[in-house]
């Protein structure tokens, strides 16, 4: 009997060529209808001398078989996984096909991580602004040459809306229905006033935007680029806290080997007004515009400027772009030029 | 404005070099830059041309950033030898607050001396004669505009500040004819107008080589009208630019003394009387300085003569009887020339900035613990962005004009590839005023205007573009600009038909944002995109010419803000089986497909999971389509009978509605 089996046992597995197979094999060899299970089962029908000359030589058949079994086993995986390695796993990688950000997106959005992590919220403003908003309400008086440091697009249109406006004596006088001419933003500094009409300090925001000024397009000049600007108040908020805020700021989008340099400069609605230049190899590169937030900015909302005070900032965000990317040329943002945009 | 060095040196020996002068302008005062030479191009700020716009306000700057006292600057008071004098009248007390006239004769014009007419030349000024040469230079020492007219060609003795005349009329020095209104103020004589108030003077009184008398006049004129005249005749002057930012009063006779010490010394003129009418204001200006509220405004701790030392240098007066000590406050007196001194603030920046503003210690803000966020639309941008870019699209940026032919309904381009780019929402174009070029001249009132320029110019280095950009459109209506936020989407291929994929590159968007309540329907060939009554947007395909496609879409992203429900909820995993079927019909070419699949998936079916089209055969007069039907219940699982049951509604109901043959 276990000859024959074994006789048969050695014949099959020569043919077995799949793990499928084998499984069906070792079933019908081993299953609990095999026929050494069957014997291994009926050894104690059998007279003792039998039990123990088949006994052994039934569990030794078995172990055979089981022994066999696994050698066969491994070859047949060995010879699966030799298959599926089968290929060059040098070759390049398959190409992903994702889109690509813009880079004023981008650095947009670090400059906004930033300042959330120091808890500023970010609010946006229209581009088409009026003259209050853009000029008058900023302490950038109509027929003054200050005006002229904007250089500004108007549009043929005006607009009929109610506003307060400030004459000269900074009181109030409550001018309804005057048509005011409309214009591009010169500046995100439109949003300063438009968000502290709304909301009470303290607070601190960036407003990050489109602006627009009548210039001669060239590598370092655009019709249209992006600013953000930079607005905390509060009852006790100082000079030296925007130091404090600007060199955080910067370092963190340009890491630590950044020198900086403040001068004094010029702008309406602050006072003092500051220029930020910063050195990040051999030249200084002059950069924002910042000051102590105008008392007369503060009037226009009707804040009162003996109870608060503010700190503003505004920076070029191409600019910005520019100087981290590497990029000579700021009309390549303008352009829609898959080339430049594919590569951030 | 340009500076000669060699005069800002000579006003304060106190500067070490130029290079030392420029640095230190720069650190503490004003923006200055070498021009080479000897000559400092200087950015005064606009508040400042009082008392900066002159080589001695230069001077006393610079001195007051070194630390060291500049040495009186003295004016030799000249002697009047002639009884002679004009009279000085002003009609416009608001827009002339100060005219003074002083009558000089024996006048010898000449060449000037050689350092004077260098430091015109380092000013970008072209010296003429000495008398000329004169007036100019001690507009650049004092800062006060000054003119002189020929006596001998006026008329009268009277010297008369007025508005122009109807019709009046003036010839410039330079030749250019003028007509004149009531809107521009003029110095005339008893006849006619001799100088455009401020801007310039006119050729009836010019001074000639064989000018004997004159009369030298200084004025102070209201900064606005100066502007306003300015702008309106066209002519900006050295003069104009001075005036228009505000000038004190006080140079009136700083000007005209040193001006009359001057053509007394080089043109050998005997001096007559000086007439000086002067309607400005005499009181002193004087501001409380609180140390402690400097030292919280600043952020610093600052002992208070520190703080008044600081003004001191600067030429501020700390009124006299206050004992620095014992006080936290003291009042300061704000010297005529500072007209751009107006608040406790304009002090405190005077004391810091000669502090030195990098020397000012940072110190991180007290912040208060107010939520901070960004604004919803500024969520929903960021997350279709990062959206996009995960299916393959690249972001652009364009301008935001555009011009008349680009946004012309029926215009079509030079490949005649692109047509039809307007909005369906109408749109009337906002014009500018002043456009850099016809190019720029409107604000674009669609996002695809600039999309479809951008497919075809990357079609020369690309086979396959998928674009988008988000940003604002604007038109009008009425008087008011709409502006919009939109978000457009363009897609182009030299290859392959390309609206599908933009219109799952929609509709899988909306799902992402959470948009589900929508409606994409056909209307005079193109999809409208409907939420909530409201269009939201839509979608078309271009005209093709050769084997190019493109596809373009445009959505309101305000409205489309309003109409996202928030984050999706889960919903549970069917426990049953799905069946599919598949159904393969032959219609006429006119069916559109859209319509199959609306009919199979709102009628009343049961259990339709899913609806898809799989596969489309062309024939020469019909059209084949299979689609994909899945069935699944929530509470069964479904047995063939049922889903078999519904196989045979659908069949019926496409054959009765589309005349459709089943393959």
């Amino acid at each position: 009997m276990l000859e024959k089996i074994k006789k048969f046992f050695s014949k099959e597995i020569k043919e077995i060529g799949d793990l499928k197979n084998l499984e069906q094999l070792r079933v019908k060899y081993l299953g609990r209808k095999s026929e050494l299970t069957q014997i291994l089962r009926s050894l104690k029908n059998f007279s003792i001398e039998k039990r123990r000359k088949i006994g052994p030589q039934a569990q030794k058949l078995k172990k055979e078989i089981e022994i066999i079994l696994t050698k066969k086993l491994k070859e047949l995986k060995a010879k699966n996984s030799k298959l599926k390695v089968d290929i060059d796993i040098t070759r390049p990688g398959e190409k992903i096909k994702l889109g690509h950000i813009h880079p004023l997106t981008k650095i947009e959005e670090e400059i906004r991580q930033i300042f959330l992590s120091m808890n500023f919220s970010v609010v946006e403003g229209p581009e088409v602004e009026n003259e209050h908003y853009n000029f008058d309400a900023l302490n950038i008086p109509p027929n003054h040459p200050a005006r002229d440091m904007w250089d500004t697009f108007w549009l043929k249109t005006q607009t009929n809306t109610d506003y307060t406006q400030i004459d000269t004596e900074g009181l109030y006088k409550s001018v309804s229905s005057q048509y005011k001419s409309m214009l591009l933003r010169t500046h995100t500094s439109p949003v300063q006033i438009r968000y502290m009409e709304t909301h009470n300090p303290p607070f601190q925001i960036i407003v990050p935007g489109r602006v627009f000024r009548y210039e001669a397009i060239d590598a370092s000049h655009e019709i249209n680029f992006y600013q953000l600007e930079g607005l905390i108040v509060g009852e006790n908020v100082s000079l030296a806290n925007f130091k404090s805020v600007i060199e955080e700021f910067f370092r963190k989008l340009f890491g630590n080997k950044i020198e900086f340099r403040f001068r004094p400069s010029y702008f309406p609605f602050v006072e003092p007004g500051l220029e930020v230049d910063i050195k990040l190899g051999k030249d200084w590169l002059e950069i924002m515009g910042a000051g102590m937030v105008h008392r007369k900015v503060f009037d226009a909302v009707r804040y009162n400027p003996n109870e608060v005070r503010g700190i503003a900032f505004g920076v070029g965000i191409d600019r910005l772009a520019m100087i981290k990317y590497n990029i000579p040329d700021i009309r390549l943002f303008y352009n829609g030029d898959l080339r430049f945009i594919k590569q951030f | 404005m340009r500076f000669s060095y060699f005069l800002i040196k000579k006003l304060a020996p106190v500067v070490k070099s130029k290079n030392d002068l420029i640095e230190k302008l720069n650190l503490y005062s004003f923006e200055a830059e070498d021009l080479g030479g000897d000559v400092v191009d200087i950015s005064l700020p606009p508040n400042r041309y009082s008392d900066t716009a002159s080589h001695l306000g230069i001077a006393k700057e610079i001195a007051a950033v070194y630390g060291k006292k500049l040495k009186d600057f003295k004016i030799k008071t000249i002697k009047s030898v002639i009884k002679h004098g004009f009279a000085v009248e002003i009609k416009e007390k608001k827009l002339c607050k100060r005219a003074a006239a002083q009558y000089f004769e024996g006048i010898k014009i000449a060449t000037s001396p050689k350092w004077l007419r260098e430091v015109l030349i380092s000013c970008g000024l072209r010296p003429i004669n000495n008398l000329i040469d004169i007036t100019n230079y001690v507009t650049l020492e004092i800062g006060q505009p000054l003119h002189a007219f020929d006596v001998d060609k006026m008329e009268g003795e009277k010297l008369i500040i007025r508005r122009a005349k109807l019709q009046e009329y003036l010839e410039t020095l330079d030749g250019n004819k003028f007509n004149l209104d009531k809107d521009i103020l003029v110095l005339a004589d008893e006849k006619d107008a001799l100088d455009i108030a401020g801007i310039k003077g006119g050729k009836k009184a010019e001074i000639i080589n064989k000018t004997k008398k004159i009369l030298l006049t200084a004025c102070n004129f209201d900064q606005t009208a100066i502007y306003q005249s300015s702008r309106k005749t066209g002519v900006v002057t050295d003069a104009s630019v001075r005036f228009a930012h505000g000038l004190s009063p006080a140079l009136v006779e700083l000007g005209i003394q040193r001006a009359g010490e001057l053509i007394v010394e080089l043109c050998g003129g005997r001096a007559g009387k000086t007439t000086d009418v002067n309607f400005s204001s005499l009181s002193k200006k004087i501001i409380k300085f609180d140390v402690e509220r400097f030292n919280k405004f600043i952020g610093i701790n600052l002992d208070i003569k520190t703080a008044a030392g600081y003004l001191k240098r600067l030429g501020f007066k700390i009124t006299k009887n206050q004992k620095l000590k014992t006080k936290s406050s003291f009042f300061v007196e704000i010297p005529p020339l500072r007209l751009d001194i107006k608040t406790f603030e304009d002090l405190a920046e005077e004391v810091i900035r000669l502090y030195g503003y990098n020397k000012l210690k940072s110190s991180p803000p007290r912040i208060y613990i107010t939520p901070s966020g960004f604004e919803d639309e500024l969520i929903l941008k960021d997350k279709i962005r990062k959206v996009l870019v995960g299916f393959g699209l690249d972001e652009v940026y364009n301008y935001s004009f555009t011009s008349q032919t680009d946004t012309d309904y029926t215009q079509t381009d030079t490949e005649g590839l692109y047509k039809s780019v307007s909005s369906p929402y109408g749109s009337a174009l906002v014009e500018l005023e002043n456009p850099i070029s016809s190019q720029f001249q409107y604000l674009r009132p669609s996002l695809l205007i600039n999309l479809l320029k951008n497919i075809k110019d990357n079609f020369r280095f690309f086979d396959d573009i998928k674009i988008f950009e988000i940003g604002k459109t604007f038109f009008k209506n009425k008087n008011e600009v709409n502006e919009k936020s939109m978000l457009g989407i363009a897609i182009g291929s030299k290859n392959k038909e390309t609206f599908f994929e933009l219109k799952g590159v929609i509709e899988e968007l909306f799902k992402r944002i959470g948009l589900v309540d929508y409606l994409i329907f056909e209307e005079k060939g193109i999809l409208l995109i409907k939420s909530n009554n409201k269009k939201i947007g839509y979608l078309k395909k271009e005209e093709v010419a050769g084997k190019r496609f493109s596809a373009f879409t445009e959505i309101n992203l305000e409205e489309l803000l309003k109409l996202i429900e928030g984050e999706r909820e889960y919903s549970p995993l069917s426990k049953h089986p799905s069946i599919m079927r598949d159904i393969s019909v032959l219609v006429s070419r006119k069916i559109r497909i859209g319509d199959m699949i609306r009919i199979i998936q709102i009628s009343d079916f049961k259990n339709i999971r899913d609806v898809d089209l799989i596969d489309e055969y062309d024939f020469p007069d019909k059209k084949s389509f299979t689609f994909r039907i899945i069935f699944q219940a929530d509470n069964k699982t479904l047995t063939d009978n049922e889903v078999d049951k519904e196989m045979k509604k659908i069949t019926s109901i496409l054959q009765r509605k589309f005349n459709a043959e089943i393959r």
